[in-house]
């Protein structure tokens, strides 16, 4: 078992190895003229605008957070999913189908607090804020 | 069928009844307009209140139900009481502070949320169930830390968040060896199976029960893991202080007594030497450092490292031999009962020294408080006793419980520095009583005080007298919960 570790070891040190060897290389062969347009950021070919350290707006957060909450909550119901025939024949079936429910009810639980708290629309009204 | 769904569902109902009415007041908060949000006390104290009978009604009933995920034995409604009282009196404490706060009706579902954590981390029979219960309570106890919208508010959130986080990495390691070691997370199982265990096996049980202790260590804030603590108890509001200092810390205790029951049979671990080095260190560094603070809630957050440590001497003691002393857990329990209260009277007093959202922290501002409030004096003194451990007091008999469990394993060095550390603890907690009663007063504020907080602090003070007086039955009960060990 130690032995299959030391395969593991062995790709890490080639991955590893093969980037600074490449860059160690790089920097033996190219040569060097630094200027000032080549220290701007790359953005495609345009001119680049403004810095990249900028405020998002918090609602992608939010947005990024809900999606995460239901991308687990399919994650979790695919695998019932594909056992749940078997599960079924044995007689299982509505004990699971129960369970699955009242997990997805909770989720949507926080959903209904979220789109009655107004988080959910784009631009929230301020006048919305305390209700 | 029938018979054991209706079993099932009566072995569940506590914490049935902690989501249900929780997501119900989730609902009905996000339909409130603000001002009325604090109506949601009501209901949240009756669901509190309702739990505690069910809790009750089914420790009394004492079945241990076999099978699943899910533990109903004593044990486990035995800390799941201490964790109700201590959630429904720092709810009554939030009454003062939290009230007028834009998000009102969010503290009390957050509050029931970690309730509900808190008693699945009582009743949790596998270890990712126990993972996935604390962290329901402790994400709850996270959005808590920083419910007012404060930078300090929002510093101590964000500690306790990255800290909690950092432990629940270690819990999640140690799970995962344990898993590779026996094929299992269920305690039963893992200990059927780890009776067998030889050579690789064992010893990465023995890894995984070591990441689990530490885990288990930064929830209790035991001391090589405590660095959070201060900071987090002190930008905290109050009342969750309070819960963070009662009910969470006995979560974690609940963790570490199951932790015991299941692997020290087994392992073959220095079990007592591992857990009075932790002992020791908790009890003196929380004491000495207590020893130089003028904050009052930074004096209470080493205050509360130092009686972990009591409590930890508890835990050591409870194996002998290899075999579970069924009395030092009971003084386990018995103490996070006892330190409970006497703790959350202390902040119950700190809560209406301030008022909303400026609170007086600091201990020199206590000065002259006996000339105002004589009796909200008398009830601080009272809680201050009680903490050092000076009879009659609540604090004295759970002292005493523990420290005889441990004569009785055996471990007299560790009960020789436990009272010295009472002794050394005296003079911080004392230190209180003299400000209180002879500092002269300079700008003195009288706190305006509701019958709800009076409720708190007289129920407080009235407890840790009677118990002190006459702990025999209560102390029963906690040997009770402990007569059954199962797995």
């Amino acid at each position: 078992m130690l032995f299959q570790f030391g395969n593991v070891l062995v790709f890490i040190a080639l991955a590893v190895g093969f980037v600074f060897i490449n860059l160690f290389i790089g920097q033996l062969i190219r040569p060097s003229v630094p200027s000032t347009m080549k220290g701007t950021s790359y953005e495609c070919g345009e001119e680049p605008v403004g810095s990249a350290w900028l405020n998002f707006n918090i609602r992608f957060y939010i947005i990024a957070l809900l999606f995460i909450i239901f991308d687990v909550e399919i994650a979790f119901m695919f695998p019932i999913g594909v056992v749940f025939k078997q599960w079924v024949a044995e007689g299982r079936g509505m004990i699971a189908l129960a369970e699955i429910l009242v997990f997805a009810l909770i989720l949507l639980f926080g959903l209904a607090y979220v789109w009655i708290k107004g988080d959910l629309e784009w631009v929230k009204k301020l006048g919305n804020q305390g209700k | 069928m029938t018979i054991l769904f209706l079993a099932m569902a009566k072995a569940l109902a506590p914490f049935l009844a902690l989501v249900l009415s929780g997501l119900l007041l989730l609902i009905v908060t996000a339909f409130l307009p603000k001002e009325k949000t604090r109506l949601l006390f009501y209901p949240t104290l009756l669901a509190l209140a309702g739990t505690t009978i069910l809790v009750a009604t089914n420790w009394v009933d004492g079945f241990p139900l076999e099978g699943g995920m899910v533990i109903s034995d004593r044990i486990a409604y035995g800390f799941d009481l201490v964790f109700l009282l201590s959630v429904f009196l720092s709810t009554i404490l939030s009454r003062e502070t939290e009230e007028g706060n834009a998000h009102g009706g969010e503290y009390y579902v957050l509050t029931l949320f970690a309730t509900a954590g808190m008693v699945l981390m009582a009743h949790s029979r596998d270890l990712l169930l126990l993972f996935i219960a604390l962290e329901i309570m402790s994400l709850s106890a996270y959005i808590l830390t920083s419910y007012r919208q404060s930078a300090k508010g929002a510093e101590a959130g964000m500690k306790y968040f990255v800290m909690g986080a950092f432990a629940s990495g270690f819990l999640l390691y140690g799970i995962a060896l344990i898993y590779g070691a026996t094929g299992s997370t269920d305690f039963s199982v893992i200990t059927q199976a780890g009776a067998g265990a030889t050579g690789n096996s064992l010893w990465l049980i023995r890894i995984g029960v070591a990441l689990l202790l530490i885990g288990f260590g930064f929830k209790i804030a035991a001391v090589p893991f405590h660095f959070w603590a201060p900071d987090v108890y002190e930008g905290a509001p109050t009342p969750v202080t309070a819960l963070m200092a009662s009910g969470v810390k006995a979560a974690g205790f609940v963790a570490l007594v199951r932790l015991v029951i299941a692997f020290a049979p087994f392992t073959a671990l220095p079990w007592v030497k591992i857990l009075s080095v932790l002992a020791f260190l908790t009890m003196t560094i929380g004491n000495l450092i207590a020893l130089k603070q003028t904050n009052i809630k930074r004096m209470l957050a080493y205050s509360s490292i130092a009686h972990a440590g009591y409590a930890l001497v508890g835990l050591a003691a409870s194996i002998k031999n290899g075999q579970i002393q069924e009395e030092a857990l009971a003084a386990v329990l018995f103490y996070m009962f006892a330190y409970s209260l006497m703790t959350i009277g202390a902040f119950a007093i700190v809560v209406a020294m301030g008022r909303k959202g400026d609170e007086v922290d600091e201990i020199g501002d206590y000065a002259g408080l006996s000339e105002h409030h004589p009796a909200l004096a008398a009830a601080m003194a009272l809680f201050m006793i009680s903490l050092t451990g000076i009879p009659p007091t609540l604090g004295f008999i759970g002292k005493f419980y523990l420290l005889r469990a441990a004569v009785s394993s055996g471990l007299i060095g560790l009960t020789v520095v436990a009272v010295l550390n009472s002794v050394i603890s005296a003079f911080y907690y004392l230190s209180v009583v003299m400000v209180i009663y002879f500092q002269k007063e300079k700008g003195y504020r009288l706190p305006q005080l509701s019958y709800t907080l009076l409720f708190a602090v007289s129920f407080t003070a009235m407890a840790v007298i009677y118990l002190g007086l006459f702990p025999e039955e209560l102390f029963q009960v906690a040997k009770q919960s402990f007569q059954a060990v199962v797995f």
